[in-house]
Parts: structure tokens; C-alpha cells; sequence
């Protein structure tokens, strides 16, 4: 019966770490590269099971346009998405999901090369 | 096992087997008097009841050792076991990331790490901002639905 338990127990461990990772395009905005810019914030935060990170931009269309790039690359994994372009800002949605969570991305920019990008979600989906 | 001489008479053969009924043989003994009674020609109810009881031992004796022998099912129960423990271990090696950020928040400002208080303020802040995103994202997608909504319902009616 022991012997059994363990078993079940080894095979339900085995099935939960081999839980994949999104590996998203968008994630790898946040490999450094952009650490040292001076016209760029990184947030990186946990908080009660929560992972977020966010680039805030000012004024700096090259790097908008790579959050841009990065976004499109994911599109075709989301199960939701939106871009809607108002007067001043254009706001673009996206909801990935991975591991049974879900993953928002989004990214809200104006006409100077500012902007907001995160993505978010529970820390299961990243895991 | 020493050598044992097959000419024995009938009255040393049923000899030997009432010493071997009363336990009066040595385990090598008993064995070499099997053997003999294996394969002598000599017929007696004496030799009879003997080679009946070695037979009852021999059964008894072979059923210990299929009781000792595991069935093929228990190894095989073992050897699952084995290879799902390695495998479940490998897994949890694999999956962890040693490279994993253990700090709960980290920030970078104009090019700088701000301090944990700094940080925990502008995270927080951020967090807040991607609510509102997220509020703005959904009244869009709401107005939008209903504006479609609408526009779907003019087209029934002027039909």
C-alpha cells in the first residue's frame, strides 16, 4: 500500500513539473536589455501568487516599436485580442493562455513614443 | 554428498526407512535414502510409506520456495517505482531555476535599481495603472459590442 502511494505520489510530482513555460516573444523584452536606458522603468513584482512586469517609455519610438514587434509575434497564441486606436492613445490587449491560467499583455502608447506595456498573470502560467 | 552403494537388500532398504520415519537420519542421509528409493526395485509397504513421505516433504518444501519466489507482478510493481522516483526527481531538478529572481520586486529607473522601498512603490503604482488598462480595454470592448449590436439590429429592422 506504501509501495503503491509512492508510486501515485512520484507520478503526480513527475506530471506537475513538467508543466511548460509560455516561452512568449513579449517576455524577452525584459532579458536586461534594456536595464540601463534612461528613458525606460522596469517593474518587476510578486505579490500573492501574482508575477508582473511593466516597461513604461518616454519618448523613445524605437523602443515602442519593438514592444510593437514583440506583441505581433504573439498574437497568434492569444485567445483574446484588441487594438483599439483612440484620439491621443491606442491600446492593445492580449490574453495567453498557458498551464491553465491566464496571461494579459498589454500595451498602451500615445503619438510621442511613450508608452505602457506589462504582462501579467498568476504564477503558474510562467511556470 | 558421498557415494552411495545401490546394493542394499530389501531388509537394510526398510531399515533405513523406518531410522528416516523416526527422524533418525541426517539431512544428507535422508537425501542419499531418496535418491536409493528413486531408483531400487525393492516393493514394501514400508518402502512404500517412505517414498510417499519424502514425496508430501519434497511438495511442501517446493511450495516454500514458490512462497519465497515473488510473483512476476511484485518486481515489476518495484522496477515502476524505481524508474517513476528517478524520473519524479529529475523533473524537480530540472524545473528548478537557479537563475530564478528571488527578490519579490525589482525595478529599474532611468537605468538605475532603485531601492526596495522605491520599488514596491512603483510597482505597486504600475500594478494599479494595468488595472485601469485592463477597466478602459474592457468598456472598449463593451462599447464596441454594443455599437455592432446596435448597428445589427438597424439592419434587421430596415429589412
Amino acid at each position: 500500500m506504501k509501495r503503491l502511494v509512492l508510486i501515485i505520489l512520484s507520478i503526480v510530482i513527475a506530471i506537475a513539473v513538467f508543466a511548460n513555460p509560455p516561452k512568449l516573444n513579449v517576455e524577452s523584452l525584459f532579458d536586461g536589455r534594456f536595464n540601463n536606458n534612461k528613458s525606460v522603468t522596469i517593474s518587476i513584482y510578486k505579490n500573492n501568487g501574482n508575477y508582473y512586469r511593466g516597461i513604461t517609455v518616454k519618448n523613445n519610438p524605437d523602443i515602442i516599436k519593438k514592444i510593437v514587434d514583440a506583441i505581433a509575434k504573439d498574437v497568434p497564441r492569444a485567445s483574446d485580442y484588441s487594438d483599439h486606436q483612440g484620439d491621443d492613445e491606442q491600446y492593445t490587449s492580449l490574453q495567453i493562455i498557458n498551464n491553465g491560467e491566464t496571461i494579459y499583455i498589454g500595451l498602451q502608447r500615445d503619438r510621442h513614443g511613450g508608452g505602457f506595456f506589462f504582462i501579467q498573470g498568476k504564477e503558474k502560467a510562467f511556470k | 554428498m558421498k557415494y552411495f552403494n545401490n546394493n542394499f537388500s530389501l531388509d537394510e532398504t526398510e531399515r533405513l526407512c523406518q531410522l528416516y520415519q523416526n527422524c533418525q537420519l541426517s539431512i544428507l542421509e535422508e537425501m542419499e535414502l531418496e535418491y536409493v528409493l528413486t531408483y531400487c526395485e525393492f516393493d514394501s509397504t514400508m518402502i512404500e510409506e517412505t517414498r510417499e513421505l519424502m514425496a508430501v516433504s519434497r511438495s511442501v518444501n517446493l511450495a516454500k520456495a514458490k512462497a519465497l519466489r515473488k510473483p512476476v507482478w511484485v518486481w515489476v510493481m518495484r522496477l515502476t517505482a524505481s524508474v517513476t522516483i528517478l524520473l519524479g526527481t529529475f523533473a524537480v531538478f530540472r524545473q528548478i531555476n537557479f537563475n530564478v529572481v528571488n527578490d519579490d520586486c525589482i525595478v529599474y529607473v532611468s537605468g538605475e535599481r532603485a531601492s526596495d522601498k522605491v520599488a514596491h512603490e512603483i510597482a505597486e503604482a504600475d500594478v494599479v495603472k494595468m488595472r485601469h488598462f485592463l477597466q478602459v480595454v474592457y468598456e472598449q470592448k463593451a462599447t464596441e459590442e454594443a455599437k455592432v449590436e446596435q448597428f445589427i439590429n438597424h439592419i434587421n429592422q430596415s429589412k
